[in-house]
C-alpha cells in the first residue's frame, strides 16, 4: 500500500497545480493578444483549420483498424495451439489488443464524422460507413475468436444487449476486474469533467464557445455523478441491493 | 498473509485441464489460471466448489503462508 501523502507534499502539489493553471491562463491570454483579432474570429479561424482536414480525419481511425485487424489475425493464428498455457495467454493478449484498437476506432469514427462536417458530404459519409462496417466486422470476428478461448462467453456484437449478455457470462473474477476498470474510468472522468468545465467557462467569458457546449458537458458530468450515486444507493439500501 | 494453493497439483492428479475444471466450477480457464498463479483469491463459494471437485476440504486446497497463531 502506498504511503499517505504528508501535509507538506499535499501543499506543494496544490501550489504546483495553481502555478500550472496560472501559466496556462497567461498563455491563453498571450495567444489571445497575439491573434490580433477578436476572440470570435480567432475561434472561427481555429474551427476552419479543424474543418480543413475534411475526410482526412478518418485516417487515424483507419490506422487503428489496421492495427486491430493485425492483432486479430495474429491472435487467430494462435488459436489451434491454445491447449498450452503460454500460447493461450499469447492468443488472449493479442485478441484483447485487437479489441482495444477497434473499440477506440469505433468512438473515433463518430468524432471524425463530426470533425469532417465541412468536407464534401459524399466522401465523408462513405468513409464513415466503411469505418463503422470495418469496426463492427472486426469486433464480431474478434469476439468469435475469444469465444474459442472462452466457450462459456455469450453475446453478439450485432445485438444491442451485447454488454449485458457478455457481463452475465463472466465469472466472479472477470466481473471483479470489470468493476476495477469501471472505477478507474470513473476516477479519471471525475478529473476530466471539472477541467473541461473550467476550460469551457473561461472560453465562454471570451465568447469563444456557445453556452450550449457548457450545458452539454455539464449535463454529461451530472449524468455520470447521478448514475453512480443512485446506483450506489440502490445497491446499499434499495430493492436491487446485493445479498 | 498470502493465500497459496495446491490447485495445479490436484488438477494434474485428477487429469483435468484448466478449461475442464473451469466448466465444473463455473469459472473461466483464465480465472483458474489466475488462481493457480496466486494472482486471484477466489470467493468462499468458488473455493468450496473447487475443493468439492477434488473431494478435499478447502483448507487442503487453499492455505495461508506465514500464518500466525490467533
Amino acid at each position: 500500500m502506498k504511503a499517505e501523502r504528508t501535509k507538506k507534499q499535499i501543499a506543494i502539489r496544490f501550489l504546483l497545480v495553481i502555478a500550472v493553471c496560472a501559466l496556462l491562463g497567461a498563455g491563453a491570454g498571450l495567444v489571445r493578444l497575439k491573434a490580433g483579432t477578436s476572440a470570435m474570429e480567432w475561434m472561427a479561424g481555429f474551427e476552419h483549420l479543424l474543418a480543413g482536414f475534411g475526410p482526412w480525419w478518418y485516417l487515424p481511425g483507419a490506422v487503428l483498424l489496421v492495427l486491430s485487424t493485425g492483432y486479430y489475425l495474429a491472435g487467430k493464428r494462435q488459436l489451434p495451439h491454445t491447449e498450452a498455457e503460454e500460447e493461450f495467454q499469447t492468443a488472449d493478449r493479442l485478441l484483447e489488443l485487437s479489441m482495444v484498437f477497434s473499440n477506440i476506432a469505433s468512438v473515433y469514427a463518430i468524432v471524425a464524422m463530426a470533425l469532417s462536417y465541412f468536407a464534401p458530404i459524399g466522401p465523408s459519409v462513405l468513409l464513415l460507413i466503411v469505418e463503422v462496417a470495418w469496426t463492427v466486422t472486426i469486433q464480431s470476428k474478434t469476439i468469435n475468436a475469444i469465444k474459442v478461448l472462452y466457450p462459456e462467453k455469450r453475446g453478439s456484437v450485432w445485438d444491442t444487449k451485447f454488454s449485458k449478455d457478455w457481463y452475465s457470462s463472466c465469472d466472479e473474477a472477470e466481473q471483479q476486474l470489470i468493476g476495477q476498470y469501471c472505477y478507474r474510468t470513473f476516477l479519471i472522468m471525475n478529473s476530466v469533467y471539472p477541467v473541461a468545465m473550467v476550460l469551457l467557462a473561461l472560453l465562454a467569458l471570451f465568447d469563444m464557445v456557445t453556452p450550449f457546449a457548457c450545458f452539454l458537458v455539464g449535463l454529461l458530468w451530472l449524468i455520470q455523478q447521478t448514475v453512480y450515486m443512485v446506483t450506489a444507493h440502490q445497491k446499499e439500501h434499495g430493492k436491487a441491493r446485493q445479498r | 498473509m498470502p493465500l497459496e494453493n495446491r490447485l495445479k497439483e490436484f488438477r494434474a492428479a485428477g487429469g483435468l485441464n484448466q478449461q475442464e475444471l473451469g466448466s465444473l466450477v463455473g469459472a473461466s480457464r483464465q480465472t483458474i489460471s489466475l488462481i493457480e498463479r496466486g494472482d486471484y483469491n477466489p470467493s468462499i463459494t468458488l473455493a468450496l466448489k473447487i475443493a468439492r471437485v477434488f473431494g478435499k476440504s478447502v483448507e487442503e486446497v487453499f492455505y495461508l503462508t506465514g500464518e500466525e497463531e490467533v
